[in-house]
């Protein structure tokens, strides 16, 4: 069993009978039964820096309280980290494969400033997975054969495609799915990429989608206004999102769900390669985490304008610098090519601590009185 | 007359100008983990970013408040026209958030060269492959922008008078860490930090007449001790409260490990004639590397206490930036392995430049406690 980031690459660990268990993920689980503001505690009297990620204070609190929302974490027989995505998806796996005593292995990346791939790049983030599959093969004997990479990487294939599908409904009116489902949705995307159940779970998710496209019904019961979201969703309050709505807000297209994990296919590609490991590799590359803010600029528009969005929400997370920096020129391209207005406020997907709804109702409330002022 | 290196850190613009002036290219350059060989053999000076006190008023609305000030700093000067001489800016990827600065400039200024460089954390056959690659698409860069085709002869030299370097910033150490009286802490890190920022072979001139000029001070008694973390430009040009209030409790520095200081990269690379010297310069900016984000802590704490081992020393203080992610993380395993040898530390949060009152409380607690 081994520990990952959210990332993965569960493809390639599925295919080589690994189990996969994302502690990130299971923060998420952990904010939203409200117990983070405990966990993240206990790891900063550990001396972890309140500065710090709060999913990896949490993260770590969960570990060193053997604790968590559906009890503590089995404990893995290896780690996989990811240099190139963030700096704690670095040092926070460091710090968990010490604690274990187990191997660490760490994944490298590319950063695509403009978007531009190279030839080489590409073979490098081929090679960094296979270098993952000799590791695996070294600390669990068991060979990796590449029909049954083959056949996960072409699930996960599918499942993107499908998750694709269901994004471009997200484009009626009134939008039939938003962020609030999305995030829940995005679970099979990122823990199950590479198995049947991923995508069953989509297929089943476009039908009912399709469905209620056809019959013109939205999420919203009175679609007045369509919202474009920027940051990790605040997972121990998505009741933000529910607050929206109850005010005719629907957050119509999300950066979370659509540029994250879901970059690459959000770009257009798809895997098509014939090479498994270069369609992962792919993949990878167009994580939001390896590509320039130029690229991260032009997604913010792109999914904006084709999804028909007014206004936009800006998260600016203390927790997650990669996706926070460069905001305010994301919000300047909104404004300036689109017209779109934008909103911002500070706290931290987390750590309920950071945020305080009441403040946060009145001053979203206001933005939106000016943008429904704007819109007629 | 003994050298002050200081008076090159303050002339660094004037004498990066001079540089472009006889044709050469200046590259805006931040973290070691940089080919400035390969940069310095296309007739680019490799200058690194210094960091300047602030306020930093530009940067407010385009960087979030949580961020370090040595990003604050780069994008404050790389707008306001004080390094409106450079020909290009390359960073390496060292941190989040030094690689979403990067963006930024690369968006608010398009018509200036940007380069992110990343140099990879393993050292197997891919990453080899990969880093010669781009290392020769590097060089194919910088002669678009002006510098000099890439040759290996000009690279061959390159690596020469950059390993000479190393070697007479080792020897300082070295003289330093056996007789810390001999000379000061700034005095070392000035000359580390002018080697960032002009060109190798005029530091190296300079260095040796500087060692030269070191007296046979007789041993010094006092507190040793190893510096940790990072130190801006200021505080050691301008003069930092620390080195007083250091000298005032009897505290000898005998090494450091400070991002401007020994953290520069300073493992020579490979001379072997017979081997492509992009082969050799690949291999050498190749993992592990002396970058907290891309290296375990075991090593930071194994060459921590290698020193302090060997130079005597009785405690480390770290000097954190506020907002520096990969050191905040590297901090409380890296304190618990010390602790464990018998090495006390002490960690001093730092935003901007050192503050007097509080820095003087907390030292001064510190030596009294490595005293008894």
């Amino acid at each position: 069993m081994a520990y990952t980031t959210a990332l993965g690459p569960t493809e390639l660990l599925y295919a080589m009978g690994v189990e996969v268990c994302m502690p990130e993920n299971y923060v998420t689980i952990c904010c939203a039964k409200q117990m983070a503001k405990a966990f993240c505690e206990e790891a900063e009297s550990r001396s972890i820096s309140p500065d710090l990620c709060s999913y990896a204070r949490c993260g770590l609190g969960m570990m060193w309280a053997q604790d968590g929302p559906m009890g503590a974490l089995p404990d893995p027989d290896f780690i996989v980290g990811a240099v190139s995505a963030c700096d704690p998806h670095a040092k926070w796996w460091e710090i968990t494969a010490r604690h274990y005593h187990v191997p660490l292995f760490l994944i490298d990346a590319p950063y695509t400033l403009h978007g531009e791939v190279k030839p080489h790049d590409e073979t490098w983030m081929m090679s960094e997975l296979k270098r993952l599959a000799r590791f695996v093969e070294e600390h669990t004997g068991r060979p990796f054969i590449e029909d049954d990479f083959r056949e996960c990487v072409r699930l996960s294939g599918e499942a993107h495609a499908t998750f694709a599908e269901i994004q471009e409904l997200r484009k009626d009116v009134p939008a039939p799915r938003a962020m609030r489902e999305m995030v829940g949705d995005l679970f099979y995307l990122i823990t199950q990429a590479g198995r049947r159940e991923s995508v069953d779970y989509y297929r089943m998710v476009l039908d009912q989608t399709r469905e209620r496209a056809a019959r013109g019904e939205g999420v919203v019961r009175e679609e007045k206004m369509r919202l474009y979201f920027h940051n990790i969703p605040l997972w121990f309050n998505l009741q933000t999102l529910d607050w929206l709505a109850a005010k005719g807000a629907v957050v119509a297209m999300d950066f979370y769900t659509n540029h994250v994990w879901h970059g690459f296919f959000f770009d257009g590609g798809r895997f098509d390669s014939g090479d498994p490991f270069r369609d992962l590799a792919r993949k990878w590359l167009f994580f939001d985490n390896h590509v320039g803010l130029p690229v991260k600029l032009s997604r913010s528009l792109r999914s904006a304008r084709e999804w028909g969005c007014q206004g936009a929400i800006f998260f600016s997370n203390r927790s997650c610098k990669v996706y926070s920096i460069g905001q305010p020129e994301q919000m300047r391209a909104l404004k300036e090519e689109l017209g779109i207005p934008s909103f911002t406020f500070e706290a931290e997907m987390a750590d309920p601590r950071s945020f305080s709804m009441d403040r946060w109702e009145e001053r979203v409330g206001l933005f939106l009185e000016i943008l429904a002022d704007a819109m007629r | 007359m003994q050298i002050d290196f200081k008076d090159v850190l303050k002339d660094r613009h004037r004498r990066a100008m001079q540089h472009k002036e006889t044709g050469g290219l200046v590259m805006g350059c931040y973290s070691a983990l940089l080919p400035e060989e390969l940069m310095w053999s296309c007739n680019v000076l490799p200058l690194q970013f210094l960091m300047s006190p602030g306020p930093y008023d530009e940067a407010l609305p385009h960087l979030p408040p949580y961020v370090c000030d040595c990003s604050r700093s780069i994008f404050e000067d790389h707008i306001n026209g004080t390094y409106g001489y450079l020909d290009g800016l390359m960073v390496s990827h060292v941190c989040e958030t030094i690689r979403g600065l990067a963006g930024i400039l690369s968006v608010r200024r398009p018509d200036r060269y940007v380069r992110l460089f990343t140099a990879p954390a393993a050292n197997d056959p891919g990453a080899r492959r990969h880093l010669k690659t781009e290392l020769s698409g590097l060089a194919e860069e910088l002669e678009q922008l002006g510098g000099v085709p890439l040759s290996g002869e000009r690279l061959e030299a390159a690596i020469s008078v950059y390993n000479e370097n190393r070697d007479l910033v080792e020897k300082l150490y070295r003289l330093r860490g056996r007789n810390p009286g001999a000379v000061e802490p700034e005095q070392v890190l000035s000359a580390v930090m002018a080697s960032h920022i002009m060109p190798k072979d005029e530091h190296n001139r300079m260095m040796r007449e500087f060692l030269k000029a070191v007296p046979e001070a007789p041993h010094t008694p006092g507190i040793r001790i190893i510096l940790s973390g990072l130190l801006f430009e200021n505080d050691v040009v301008l003069g930092s409260p620390l080195f007083p209030i250091l000298k005032a409790c009897h505290a000898l520095v005998v090494w450091d490990d400070l991002a401007s200081g020994m953290r520069y990269r300073l493992k020579p690379v490979d001379h072997s004639p017979e081997r492509d010297p992009l082969d050799r310069l690949a291999e050498n900016l190749l993992g592990p590397q002396p970058t907290p984000l891309r290296s375990p802590t075991e090593r930071k704490a194994g060459q921590i206490l290698k020193a302090a081992r060997t130079y005597g020393a009785q405690g480390v203080i770290f000097l954190v930036p506020k907002y520096c992610d990969p050191m905040l993380f590297d901090l409380p395993p890296l304190t618990r392995i010390l602790k464990e040898e018998g090495f006390p530390t002490l960690s001093l949060e730092i935003s901007g430049s050192l503050l007097e009152g509080a820095l003087r409380t907390r030292v001064e607690a510190f030596m009294e406690m490595l005293s008894t």
